[in-house]
């Protein structure tokens, strides 16, 4: 049976009970790995605070990947890539969370796009982010019409915002958001 | 690549020896610098293209964001891209993305060519069935996104709308009239 498969189905079908058991384990291995280090950092991890985060999640996922299926890579060359993307993605983390100007560093700022009814066109030119694709934020937070929409904010991670409900904003929440200052006509700061 | 003998089964290659599970020290150093690298490159590159660069506005943002990862995660395995190639790719989409988007911001033309209009699939009341065969969409995933949108009743919505990121909005209906809900729906295919 063993000689059969070997011989007769090709390779891209099966590469033979050896291989199986390998993806086997390594399916196992990483999962329980990914499991425990995700346990272990928190939920920080795969929350999207810069818009790197999402890559790094993604990359860990590639490796995971790779690992399982490849021959070329051994279940000890994930298992350290994991485990330093990590410990690079908590560094930042931790840094960004104690000193402000680190954070301001690695992050970019949240940009205001629309407030109090208008368009700010110049930010939006600026951040290359189109009208079209800020409705479709309002429409997605399921407000009801533009005039109850105070401000939409690009965020650091690359979403958009909308912050409903007429009228005062509080300037507490508003104060890390790049040209949040009045922006009277044309939202020129 | 082992050889394809190590993949017969008594061969050292194979399950038995272990050889899939323990790379050398060396290979194992150049795993730790390669991934560290990557991480820093990723955080400059982000970093220099803003928000935007990683923003998932429309649907193909998306799978550029996923190609990226994933080169990212080459790089840091080292085993078939190397740093500089990889590297490379990650820039070139970054840099397409760049002027992708540079472009849409400034001419409605290249607006419309590139990326796809929100479509209206359900208004006043009534699905949209000819916007819904043209979407490939089913009522049955229209009303999921009314459930997900925490509405208990048709009569609690106004619109259902297909966004160009691929997912659902669900407007609730407009008390007042004369309201804004119009402007919202500006540029929505089906709608007016």
């Amino acid at each position: 049976m063993d000689e059969l498969l070997q011989n007769f189905v090709p390779k891209a079908l099966f590469k033979g009970w050896p291989v199986l058991f390998r993806v086997a384990v390594s399916s196992v291995g990483l999962y329980v790995l990914t499991l425990c280090l995700f346990r272990l950092q928190g939920t920080r991890t795969t929350s999207k605070m810069n818009n790197f985060d999402w890559i790094v999640t993604i990359a860990s996922g590639s490796i995971f990947g790779s690992a399982v299926v490849s021959d070329a890579v051994t279940l000890s060359q994930a298992f350290v890539a994991f485990i330093v993307l990590m410990a690079c993605q908590w560094v930042v983390t931790k840094l960004s969370a104690l000193y402000p100007k680190f954070y301001d560093l690695v992050a970019a700022s949240p940009a205001l796009l629309f407030h109090e009814g208008k368009f700010l066109d110049d930010r939006l030119v600026q951040e290359r982010v189109t009208r079209d694709e800020v409705l479709s934020a309002v429409r997605s937070a399921g407000v009801k019409d533009l005039s109850e929409v105070s401000a939409v904010v690009l965020e650091a991670d690359g979403t958009l915002t909308v912050l409903s409900g007429r009228g005062n904003d509080s300037p507490e929440l508003m104060r890390p958001v790049k040209y949040a200052e009045p922006a009277p006509e044309g939202g020129n700061p | 690549m082992p050889d394809p003998s190590s993949l017969s089964p008594d061969d050292p290659g194979s399950s038995s020896s272990g050889a899939w599970l323990w790379a050398a020290p060396e290979d194992v150093l150049k795993v730790v610098a390669l991934s560290a690298a990557a991480f820093l490159l990723v955080a400059l590159f982000f970093r220099v293209a803003g928000t935007r660069a990683a923003g998932q506005m429309n649907n193909f943002d998306w799978i550029v964001t996923v190609a990226q990862g994933a080169i990212v995660g080459g790089i840091a395995l080292g085993v078939n891209t190397s740093l500089v190639e990889g590297a490379a790719a990650v820039f070139t989409l970054l840099a397409l993305q760049y002027v992708v988007n540079w472009l849409a911001v400034r001419s409605e033309r290249f607006r419309n060519a590139a990326f796809s209009q929100p479509i209206l699939l359900y208004h006043d009341g009534a699905m949209l069935s000819e916007a819904l065969k043209q979407q490939r969409v089913t009522e049955g995933e229209v009303r999921g996104a009314v459930r997900s949108a925490g509405m208990s009743g048709w009569n609690e919505v106004g619109a259902v709308v297909l966004e160009p990121g691929g997912e659902f909005s669900v407007l609730p209906r407009s008390s007042q009239t004369g309201s804004d809900a119009d402007e919202l729906l500006k540029g929505v295919t089906g709608a007016g």
